[in-house]
Protein backbone atom coordinates (compact mmCIF):
# COMPACT_ATOMS: atom_id res chain seq x y z
CA UNK A 1 0.00 0.00 0.00
CA UNK A 2 1.35 3.44 -0.81
CA UNK A 3 -0.01 6.94 -0.47
CA UNK A 4 0.55 8.11 -3.99
CA UNK A 5 -1.52 7.42 -7.02
CA UNK A 6 -0.14 7.13 -10.52
CA UNK A 7 0.11 10.23 -12.68
CA UNK A 8 -3.43 9.95 -13.98
CA UNK A 9 -4.71 9.08 -10.53
CA UNK A 10 -6.27 5.87 -11.76
CA UNK A 11 -4.47 3.24 -9.76
CA UNK A 12 -2.10 2.94 -6.82
CA UNK A 13 0.79 0.55 -6.42
CA UNK A 14 -1.20 -2.20 -4.69
CA UNK A 15 -3.30 -2.58 -7.77
CA UNK A 16 -6.39 -0.80 -6.51
CA UNK A 17 -8.22 0.98 -9.30
CA UNK A 18 -9.18 4.21 -7.61
CA UNK A 19 -11.78 4.95 -10.26
CA UNK A 20 -13.75 1.98 -8.98
CA UNK A 21 -16.41 2.68 -6.34
CA UNK A 22 -15.20 2.84 -2.76
CA UNK A 23 -16.69 0.39 -0.31
CA UNK A 24 -15.85 1.40 3.24
CA UNK A 25 -16.86 0.12 6.66
CA UNK A 26 -16.24 2.27 9.69
CA UNK A 27 -16.47 0.50 13.07
CA UNK A 28 -16.92 2.86 16.00
CA UNK A 29 -17.28 2.29 19.71
CA UNK A 30 -20.14 4.62 20.51
CA UNK A 31 -20.59 8.08 19.11
CA UNK A 32 -17.45 10.04 19.83
CA UNK A 33 -16.65 13.47 18.40
CA UNK A 34 -13.75 12.00 16.43
CA UNK A 35 -15.97 9.27 15.06
CA UNK A 36 -18.55 11.79 13.92
CA UNK A 37 -15.87 13.95 12.28
CA UNK A 38 -14.40 10.96 10.48
CA UNK A 39 -17.78 9.82 9.27
CA UNK A 40 -18.47 13.30 7.86
CA UNK A 41 -15.08 13.40 6.17
CA UNK A 42 -15.61 10.04 4.51
CA UNK A 43 -19.14 10.92 3.41
CA UNK A 44 -17.81 14.08 1.86
CA UNK A 45 -15.15 12.11 -0.06
CA UNK A 46 -17.83 9.75 -1.33
CA UNK A 47 -20.10 12.64 -2.28
CA UNK A 48 -17.28 14.23 -4.26
CA UNK A 49 -17.01 11.06 -6.34
CA UNK A 50 -20.34 11.99 -7.88
CA UNK A 51 -22.55 9.00 -7.20
CA UNK A 52 -20.27 6.33 -8.63
CA UNK A 53 -21.70 3.72 -6.31
CA UNK A 54 -19.22 4.36 -3.50
CA UNK A 55 -20.61 3.65 -0.09
CA UNK A 56 -19.79 3.97 3.58
CA UNK A 57 -21.32 1.83 6.30
CA UNK A 58 -20.90 2.92 9.89
CA UNK A 59 -21.23 0.19 12.52
CA UNK A 60 -21.33 0.77 16.26
CA UNK A 61 -19.71 -2.28 17.84
CA UNK A 62 -21.84 -1.88 20.98
CA UNK A 63 -25.00 -2.12 18.87
CA UNK A 64 -23.75 -4.87 16.57
CA UNK A 65 -20.97 -6.86 18.29
CA UNK A 66 -21.59 -9.77 15.95
CA UNK A 67 -20.60 -7.56 12.99
CA UNK A 68 -17.37 -6.59 14.73
CA UNK A 69 -16.58 -10.22 15.49
CA UNK A 70 -17.38 -11.34 11.98
CA UNK A 71 -15.13 -8.63 10.57
CA UNK A 72 -12.32 -9.47 13.02
CA UNK A 73 -12.26 -5.96 14.43
CA UNK A 74 -9.56 -5.61 17.07
CA UNK A 75 -10.31 -2.15 18.39
CA UNK A 76 -12.25 0.96 17.56
CA UNK A 77 -12.22 2.99 15.47
CA UNK A 78 -11.39 0.71 12.55
CA UNK A 79 -11.92 1.64 8.94
CA UNK A 80 -11.92 -1.16 6.39
CA UNK A 81 -11.60 -0.43 2.71
CA UNK A 82 -13.26 -3.41 1.08
CA UNK A 83 -12.70 -2.15 -2.40
CA UNK A 84 -11.17 -1.19 -4.68
CA UNK A 85 -8.14 -3.46 -4.51
CA UNK A 86 -7.10 -5.75 -1.70
CA UNK A 87 -8.68 -5.01 1.67
CA UNK A 88 -6.93 -2.50 3.89
CA UNK A 89 -7.80 -1.73 7.48
CA UNK A 90 -6.62 1.18 9.56
CA UNK A 91 -7.16 1.17 13.30
CA UNK A 92 -7.17 4.46 15.17
CA UNK A 93 -5.43 7.26 13.36
CA UNK A 94 -8.35 9.63 13.35
CA UNK A 95 -6.20 12.35 14.87
CA UNK A 96 -4.21 12.62 11.66
CA UNK A 97 -6.59 12.85 8.73
CA UNK A 98 -3.77 13.08 6.19
CA UNK A 99 -2.14 9.86 7.38
CA UNK A 100 -5.50 8.19 7.79
CA UNK A 101 -6.44 8.91 4.19
CA UNK A 102 -3.00 8.09 2.84
CA UNK A 103 -3.06 4.67 4.46
CA UNK A 104 -6.34 3.99 2.69
CA UNK A 105 -5.16 5.43 -0.63
CA UNK A 106 -7.91 7.96 -0.43
CA UNK A 107 -7.44 11.51 -1.76
CA UNK A 108 -4.86 13.06 0.50
CA UNK A 109 -6.13 16.62 0.46
CA UNK A 110 -8.48 17.17 3.36
CA UNK A 111 -11.46 19.45 2.78
CA UNK A 112 -11.00 23.19 3.05
CA UNK A 113 -10.97 24.50 6.59
CA UNK A 114 -14.26 26.34 6.25
CA UNK A 115 -15.92 23.20 5.02
CA UNK A 116 -14.68 21.00 7.83
CA UNK A 117 -17.39 19.72 10.12
CA UNK B 1 4.76 -0.07 4.29
CA UNK B 2 6.24 3.07 2.84
CA UNK B 3 3.32 5.21 3.95
CA UNK B 4 3.72 4.07 7.52
CA UNK B 5 7.45 4.68 7.38
CA UNK B 6 7.08 8.16 5.93
CA UNK B 7 4.32 9.32 8.24
CA UNK B 8 5.23 7.78 11.57
CA UNK B 9 8.12 8.01 14.01
CA UNK B 10 8.26 4.40 15.16
CA UNK B 11 7.12 1.13 13.65
CA UNK B 12 6.21 -1.92 15.72
CA UNK B 13 5.80 -5.37 14.16
CA UNK B 14 2.99 -7.13 15.96
CA UNK B 15 2.13 -10.80 15.56
CA UNK B 16 -1.64 -11.16 15.88
CA UNK B 17 -2.94 -14.66 16.56
CA UNK B 18 -6.73 -14.93 16.37
CA UNK B 19 -9.29 -17.63 16.99
CA UNK B 20 -10.97 -17.55 13.60
CA UNK B 21 -9.02 -15.80 10.88
CA UNK B 22 -10.81 -14.88 7.72
CA UNK B 23 -9.02 -15.17 4.42
CA UNK B 24 -7.50 -12.02 2.99
CA UNK B 25 -7.58 -9.44 5.68
CA UNK B 26 -5.15 -7.39 3.67
CA UNK B 27 -2.88 -4.95 5.38
CA UNK B 28 -3.73 -3.91 8.90
CA UNK B 29 -2.14 -1.07 10.76
CA UNK B 30 -2.88 0.74 13.99
CA UNK B 31 -1.78 4.37 14.11
CA UNK B 32 -1.51 6.28 17.36
CA UNK B 33 0.43 9.36 18.45
CA UNK B 34 2.64 9.29 15.39
CA UNK B 35 3.59 5.63 15.83
CA UNK B 36 2.47 2.70 13.67
CA UNK B 37 1.73 -0.86 14.77
CA UNK B 38 1.71 -3.19 11.79
CA UNK B 39 -0.20 -6.40 12.44
CA UNK B 40 0.67 -9.78 10.95
CA UNK B 41 -2.51 -11.81 11.39
CA UNK B 42 -2.58 -15.58 11.56
CA UNK B 43 -4.61 -18.43 13.04
CA UNK B 44 -3.89 -19.39 16.64
CA UNK B 45 -2.92 -22.92 15.58
CA UNK B 46 -0.16 -21.48 13.36
CA UNK B 47 1.38 -19.49 16.18
CA UNK B 48 4.15 -21.96 17.09
CA UNK B 49 5.71 -21.79 13.63
CA UNK B 50 5.50 -18.00 13.55
CA UNK B 51 7.42 -17.70 16.84
CA UNK B 52 10.61 -18.43 14.92
CA UNK B 53 10.47 -14.91 13.49
CA UNK B 54 11.17 -11.88 15.61
CA UNK B 55 8.33 -9.54 16.47
CA UNK B 56 8.09 -6.62 18.86
CA UNK B 57 4.89 -7.87 20.44
CA UNK B 58 2.38 -10.70 20.25
CA UNK B 59 -1.36 -10.07 20.52
CA UNK B 60 -3.58 -13.06 21.26
CA UNK B 61 -7.24 -12.60 20.51
CA UNK B 62 -9.84 -15.16 21.46
CA UNK B 63 -11.51 -17.09 24.26
CA UNK B 64 -9.91 -18.55 27.35
CA UNK B 65 -9.60 -21.95 25.70
CA UNK B 66 -7.63 -20.41 22.84
CA UNK B 67 -5.49 -17.93 24.71
CA UNK B 68 -4.23 -19.83 27.75
CA UNK B 69 -2.71 -22.74 25.76
CA UNK B 70 -1.10 -20.22 23.40
CA UNK B 71 0.42 -18.37 26.36
CA UNK B 72 1.78 -21.66 27.70
CA UNK B 73 3.27 -22.48 24.30
CA UNK B 74 4.97 -19.09 24.13
CA UNK B 75 6.37 -19.51 27.63
CA UNK B 76 7.57 -23.05 26.99
CA UNK B 77 9.29 -21.89 23.82
CA UNK B 78 11.29 -19.52 26.01
CA UNK B 79 10.00 -16.53 24.07
CA UNK B 80 10.52 -13.17 25.74
CA UNK B 81 8.35 -11.13 23.39
CA UNK B 82 5.67 -9.24 25.35
CA UNK B 83 2.17 -10.68 24.95
CA UNK B 84 -1.09 -8.68 25.07
CA UNK B 85 -4.37 -10.56 25.35
CA UNK B 86 -7.61 -9.40 23.76
CA UNK B 87 -10.25 -11.53 25.43
CA UNK B 88 -13.61 -12.18 23.86
CA UNK B 89 -15.58 -13.30 26.85
CA UNK B 90 -16.13 -12.03 30.38
CA UNK B 91 -12.39 -12.03 31.14
CA UNK B 92 -12.88 -13.77 34.46
CA UNK B 93 -9.75 -15.67 33.43
CA UNK B 94 -7.66 -12.51 33.11
CA UNK B 95 -5.57 -13.32 36.19
CA UNK B 96 -4.77 -16.74 34.76
CA UNK B 97 -3.51 -15.02 31.63
CA UNK B 98 -1.26 -12.77 33.71
CA UNK B 99 0.01 -15.84 35.56
CA UNK B 100 0.88 -17.40 32.21
CA UNK B 101 2.97 -14.41 31.23
CA UNK B 102 0.58 -11.95 29.58
CA UNK B 103 1.69 -8.33 29.95
CA UNK B 104 -1.84 -6.98 29.69
CA UNK B 105 -5.41 -8.25 29.24
CA UNK B 106 -7.97 -6.13 27.37
CA UNK B 107 -11.48 -6.67 26.16
CA UNK B 108 -11.30 -7.30 22.42
CA UNK B 109 -13.32 -5.56 19.70
CA UNK B 110 -14.68 -2.89 22.00
CA UNK B 111 -11.26 -1.77 23.19
CA UNK B 112 -10.23 1.72 22.23
CA UNK B 113 -7.44 1.85 19.64
CA UNK B 114 -5.40 4.29 21.72
CA UNK B 115 -5.63 1.95 24.71
CA UNK B 116 -4.45 -1.01 22.62
CA UNK B 117 -1.58 1.07 21.24
CA UNK B 118 -0.59 2.16 24.74
CA UNK B 119 -0.73 -1.39 26.02
CA UNK B 120 1.55 -2.65 23.23
CA UNK B 121 3.91 0.27 23.64
CA UNK B 122 4.19 -0.18 27.40
CA UNK B 123 4.56 -3.94 27.00
CA UNK B 124 7.48 -3.51 24.64
CA UNK B 125 9.13 -0.87 26.82
CA UNK B 126 8.62 -2.91 29.98
CA UNK B 127 10.16 -5.95 28.32
CA UNK B 128 13.15 -3.91 27.15
CA UNK B 129 13.62 -2.51 30.64
CA UNK B 130 13.47 -6.00 32.14
CA UNK B 131 16.03 -7.28 29.64
CA UNK B 132 18.34 -4.37 30.41
CA UNK B 133 17.95 -4.94 34.14
CA UNK B 134 18.66 -8.63 33.70
CA UNK B 135 21.75 -7.95 31.60
CA UNK B 136 22.94 -5.53 34.25
CA UNK B 137 22.32 -8.11 36.97
CA UNK B 138 24.13 -10.81 34.99
CA UNK B 139 27.00 -8.42 34.33
CA UNK B 140 27.34 -7.72 38.04
CA UNK B 141 27.26 -11.43 38.85
CA UNK B 142 29.93 -12.04 36.22
CA UNK B 143 32.04 -9.24 37.66
CA UNK B 144 31.73 -10.72 41.15
CA UNK B 145 32.65 -14.14 39.80
CA UNK B 146 35.64 -12.66 37.99
CA UNK B 147 36.72 -10.86 41.14
CA UNK B 148 36.60 -14.13 43.09
CA UNK B 149 38.66 -15.92 40.46
CA UNK B 150 41.07 -13.00 40.21
CA UNK B 151 41.66 -13.16 43.95
CA UNK B 152 42.48 -16.86 43.49
CA UNK B 153 44.90 -16.12 40.68
CA UNK B 154 46.66 -13.29 42.47
CA UNK B 155 47.66 -14.33 45.99
CA UNK B 156 49.30 -12.54 48.87
CA UNK B 157 53.00 -13.52 48.67
CA UNK B 158 54.39 -15.48 51.61
CA UNK B 159 57.58 -13.57 52.30
CA UNK B 160 59.18 -13.40 55.74
CA UNK B 161 62.50 -11.64 55.14
CA UNK B 162 62.61 -7.96 54.35
CA UNK B 163 65.37 -8.28 51.78
CA UNK B 164 63.13 -9.70 49.07
CA UNK B 165 60.08 -7.83 47.99
CA UNK B 166 57.61 -8.33 45.23
CA UNK B 167 54.98 -6.44 43.32
CA UNK B 168 52.59 -7.42 40.60
CA UNK B 169 50.21 -6.16 37.95
CA UNK B 170 47.42 -8.11 36.33
CA UNK B 171 44.99 -7.15 33.57
CA UNK B 172 42.13 -9.27 32.36
CA UNK B 173 42.05 -9.34 28.56
CA UNK B 174 39.88 -7.71 25.96
CA UNK B 175 37.24 -5.03 26.09
CA UNK B 176 35.07 -7.29 28.22
CA UNK B 177 38.00 -7.79 30.61
CA UNK B 178 37.72 -11.54 30.36
CA UNK B 179 39.82 -13.45 32.84
CA UNK B 180 42.37 -15.84 31.50
CA UNK B 181 44.46 -18.46 33.21
CA UNK B 182 47.54 -16.38 34.09
CA UNK B 183 48.67 -17.06 37.65
CA UNK B 184 51.67 -16.50 39.89
CA UNK B 185 52.81 -17.01 43.47
CA UNK B 186 55.76 -16.39 45.76
CA UNK B 187 56.64 -18.44 48.86
CA UNK B 188 59.65 -18.06 51.14
CA UNK B 189 60.59 -21.32 52.84
CA UNK B 190 62.00 -21.91 56.29
CA UNK B 191 65.56 -22.29 54.92
CA UNK B 192 65.35 -18.76 53.47
CA UNK B 193 64.99 -19.82 49.85
CA UNK B 194 62.26 -18.11 47.87
CA UNK B 195 60.18 -20.09 45.43
CA UNK B 196 58.50 -18.24 42.58
CA UNK B 197 56.05 -19.44 39.96
CA UNK B 198 54.27 -17.82 37.06
CA UNK B 199 52.08 -19.70 34.62
CA UNK B 200 49.62 -19.30 31.79
CA UNK B 201 46.77 -21.67 30.98
CA UNK B 202 46.00 -21.36 27.27
CA UNK B 203 42.63 -19.82 26.45
CA UNK B 204 40.36 -17.31 28.16
CA UNK B 205 37.30 -17.53 30.31
CA UNK B 206 36.17 -18.81 33.68
CA UNK B 207 37.22 -22.44 32.98
CA UNK B 208 40.79 -21.37 32.22
CA UNK B 209 40.82 -18.99 35.19
CA UNK B 210 39.59 -21.75 37.50
CA UNK B 211 42.29 -24.05 36.16
CA UNK B 212 44.87 -21.32 36.81
CA UNK B 213 43.64 -21.03 40.40
CA UNK B 214 43.83 -24.82 40.80
CA UNK B 215 47.42 -24.88 39.53
CA UNK B 216 48.50 -22.00 41.75
CA UNK B 217 46.98 -23.52 44.87
CA UNK B 218 48.47 -26.91 44.02
CA UNK B 219 51.88 -25.29 43.50
CA UNK B 220 51.70 -23.45 46.83
CA UNK B 221 50.58 -26.60 48.67
CA UNK B 222 53.37 -28.66 47.15
CA UNK B 223 55.98 -26.03 47.93
CA UNK B 224 54.82 -25.60 51.53
CA UNK B 225 54.82 -29.38 51.90
CA UNK B 226 58.49 -29.37 50.94
CA UNK B 227 58.25 -30.75 47.39
CA UNK B 228 61.37 -30.14 45.32
CA UNK B 229 60.97 -28.17 42.06
CA UNK B 230 61.13 -31.24 39.80
CA UNK B 231 58.53 -33.06 41.88
CA UNK B 232 56.42 -29.92 42.01
CA UNK B 233 56.35 -29.57 38.23
CA UNK B 234 55.62 -33.25 37.73
CA UNK B 235 52.72 -33.02 40.17
CA UNK B 236 51.43 -29.87 38.48
CA UNK B 237 51.42 -31.74 35.18
CA UNK B 238 49.28 -34.45 36.77
CA UNK B 239 46.93 -31.88 38.30
CA UNK B 240 46.59 -30.10 34.97
CA UNK B 241 45.77 -33.32 33.11
CA UNK B 242 43.18 -34.25 35.73
CA UNK B 243 41.50 -30.85 36.05
CA UNK B 244 41.32 -29.59 32.48
CA UNK B 245 37.97 -29.86 30.74
CA UNK B 246 39.25 -29.83 27.19
CA UNK B 247 42.55 -30.36 25.40
CA UNK B 248 45.07 -27.63 26.00
CA UNK B 249 48.30 -26.79 27.71
CA UNK B 250 49.74 -24.52 30.35
CA UNK B 251 53.16 -22.93 30.48
CA UNK B 252 55.00 -22.53 33.78
CA UNK B 253 58.17 -20.89 34.99
CA UNK B 254 59.33 -22.24 38.36
CA UNK B 255 62.22 -20.41 40.01
CA UNK B 256 64.10 -20.88 43.27
CA UNK B 257 66.12 -18.04 44.73
CA UNK B 258 68.90 -19.27 47.01
CA UNK B 259 68.88 -18.18 50.66
CA UNK B 260 71.93 -15.96 50.02
CA UNK B 261 70.06 -14.33 47.08
CA UNK B 262 73.08 -14.73 44.80
CA UNK B 263 71.82 -17.57 42.63
CA UNK B 264 68.66 -18.67 40.93
CA UNK B 265 67.47 -22.02 39.62
CA UNK B 266 65.05 -21.74 36.73
CA UNK B 267 62.85 -24.43 35.26
CA UNK B 268 60.77 -23.56 32.23
CA UNK B 269 57.83 -25.66 31.07
CA UNK B 270 57.18 -23.90 27.77
CA UNK B 271 57.39 -20.50 29.47
CA UNK B 272 59.78 -17.62 28.69
CA UNK B 273 62.62 -17.03 31.19
CA UNK B 274 62.53 -14.17 33.69
CA UNK B 275 64.20 -10.87 32.87
CA UNK B 276 66.99 -9.82 35.19
CA UNK B 277 67.79 -6.20 35.96
CA UNK B 278 71.01 -5.40 37.82
CA UNK B 279 70.42 -1.84 38.89
CA UNK B 280 69.20 -0.12 35.73
CA UNK B 281 70.90 -2.58 33.38
CA UNK B 282 69.21 -5.50 31.69
CA UNK B 283 71.22 -8.68 32.04
CA UNK B 284 70.57 -11.34 29.49
CA UNK B 285 69.63 -14.64 31.03
CA UNK B 286 68.86 -17.74 29.03
CA UNK B 287 67.48 -21.09 29.96
CA UNK B 288 66.44 -24.12 27.92
CA UNK B 289 62.72 -24.73 28.05
CA UNK B 290 60.99 -28.08 28.41
CA UNK B 291 57.51 -28.78 27.04
CA UNK B 292 54.49 -27.16 28.68
CA UNK B 293 52.14 -28.92 31.07
CA UNK B 294 49.68 -31.11 29.22
CA UNK B 295 52.14 -31.87 26.43
CA UNK B 296 52.32 -35.36 24.98
CA UNK B 297 56.09 -34.87 24.67
CA UNK B 298 56.45 -34.72 28.42
CA UNK B 299 59.99 -35.23 29.66
CA UNK B 300 60.99 -35.50 33.25
CA UNK B 301 62.59 -33.61 34.71
CA UNK B 302 62.28 -30.19 33.09
CA UNK B 303 65.78 -28.82 32.32
CA UNK B 304 67.19 -26.63 35.09
CA UNK B 305 69.41 -23.55 34.60
CA UNK B 306 71.38 -21.86 37.35
CA UNK B 307 71.93 -18.12 37.16
CA UNK B 308 74.41 -16.17 39.22
CA UNK B 309 72.77 -13.03 40.53
CA UNK B 310 74.34 -9.61 41.16
CA UNK B 311 74.49 -7.92 44.56
CA UNK B 312 71.15 -6.23 44.03
CA UNK B 313 68.65 -7.27 41.44
CA UNK B 314 65.14 -7.05 40.13
CA UNK B 315 63.51 -9.89 38.23
CA UNK B 316 60.47 -9.75 36.01
CA UNK B 317 58.31 -12.81 35.58
CA UNK B 318 55.64 -12.32 32.92
CA UNK B 319 53.16 -13.97 30.61
CA UNK B 320 52.99 -13.81 26.83
CA UNK B 321 50.21 -11.22 26.75
CA UNK B 322 52.81 -8.70 27.82
CA UNK B 323 55.43 -9.28 25.13
CA UNK B 324 53.28 -10.44 22.20
CA UNK B 325 51.84 -6.95 22.01
CA UNK B 326 52.04 -5.62 18.48
CA UNK B 327 53.47 -2.13 18.45
CA UNK B 328 52.42 0.66 16.13
CA UNK B 329 55.33 -0.10 13.77
CA UNK B 330 53.93 -3.63 13.37
CA UNK B 331 56.65 -5.44 15.32
CA UNK B 332 55.94 -7.39 18.45
CA UNK B 333 57.55 -6.25 21.69
CA UNK B 334 59.12 -9.63 22.56
CA UNK B 335 60.82 -10.23 25.95
CA UNK B 336 63.90 -8.23 24.96
CA UNK B 337 61.79 -5.17 24.26
CA UNK B 338 59.92 -5.64 27.50
CA UNK B 339 63.22 -5.84 29.38
CA UNK B 340 64.57 -2.70 27.75
CA UNK B 341 61.36 -0.84 28.51
CA UNK B 342 61.48 -1.97 32.16
CA UNK B 343 65.14 -1.00 32.49
CA UNK B 344 64.36 2.52 31.24
CA UNK B 345 61.72 2.90 33.93
CA UNK B 346 64.22 2.18 36.76
CA UNK B 347 62.70 -0.18 39.34
CA UNK B 348 61.21 1.49 42.40
CA UNK B 349 62.20 -0.57 45.45
CA UNK B 350 59.71 1.24 47.64
CA UNK B 351 56.70 0.59 45.42
CA UNK B 352 57.07 -2.48 43.27
CA UNK B 353 53.30 -2.80 42.72
CA UNK B 354 53.21 0.73 41.37
CA UNK B 355 56.28 0.10 39.24
CA UNK B 356 54.77 -3.09 37.79
CA UNK B 357 51.60 -1.17 36.95
CA UNK B 358 53.73 1.48 35.28
CA UNK B 359 55.47 -1.12 33.13
CA UNK B 360 52.13 -2.56 32.05
CA UNK B 361 50.77 0.90 31.30
CA UNK B 362 53.82 1.64 29.13
CA UNK B 363 53.30 -1.59 27.22
CA UNK B 364 49.64 -0.75 26.70
CA UNK B 365 50.65 2.67 25.42
CA UNK B 366 52.97 1.06 22.87
CA UNK B 367 50.28 -1.28 21.55
CA UNK B 368 48.56 -0.45 18.28
CA UNK B 369 45.23 -1.76 19.59
CA UNK B 370 43.63 -2.61 22.96
CA UNK B 371 45.23 -5.70 24.48
CA UNK B 372 43.10 -8.79 23.91
CA UNK B 373 45.10 -11.23 26.03
CA UNK B 374 45.26 -11.15 29.80
CA UNK B 375 48.62 -10.11 31.13
CA UNK B 376 50.47 -10.80 34.36
CA UNK B 377 53.69 -9.25 35.56
CA UNK B 378 55.38 -10.32 38.77
CA UNK B 379 58.35 -8.33 39.97
CA UNK B 380 60.70 -9.82 42.58
CA UNK B 381 63.56 -7.67 43.85
CA UNK B 382 66.43 -8.00 46.32
CA UNK B 383 68.33 -5.41 48.26
CA UNK B 384 70.76 -6.37 51.05
CA UNK B 385 69.33 -5.22 54.36
CA UNK B 386 71.64 -2.78 56.24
Amino acid sequence: MTASSTADGAADSDGADLTEPLVLELFLGGRSRRGVETERLLRRIIAERGGDGSQLEVIDVFDAPERAEAAGVLATPTLIRRSPGPPVRVIGGLDDARLFLALLDLPDEPPDDEERP
Amino acid sequence: MSVVASFTRAHYDVLLAVRQPQPDYGEEVLVDSGEAFVFHRLAMQDLAAALRDRHDCIVLEGLREDVLPALQAIRHAGHETPVIVLGHDDLGWGLEAFDQGAQDVLEGATVDAALLARSIRYGVQRQRAELSARELREGRLQQAEQARLERGLIPVPLLRSGDVRCGAAYRAGGRRRLLGGDFFDVVELADGSVRVVIGDVCGHGPDEAALGVALRVAWRSLVLAGAEPDATLAALDTVFAAERHRPGFATVCDATIAPDRRSLEVRLAGHPPPLLLAGPALEAGTAPAGPPLGSQRRTTPIPMSRWILPEAWTMLFYTDGLFEVRQRDGDRLWPEGLGELAAQLAPAWGDLDGWAAKVVAEVEALADAPLTDDIALLVVAYRATP
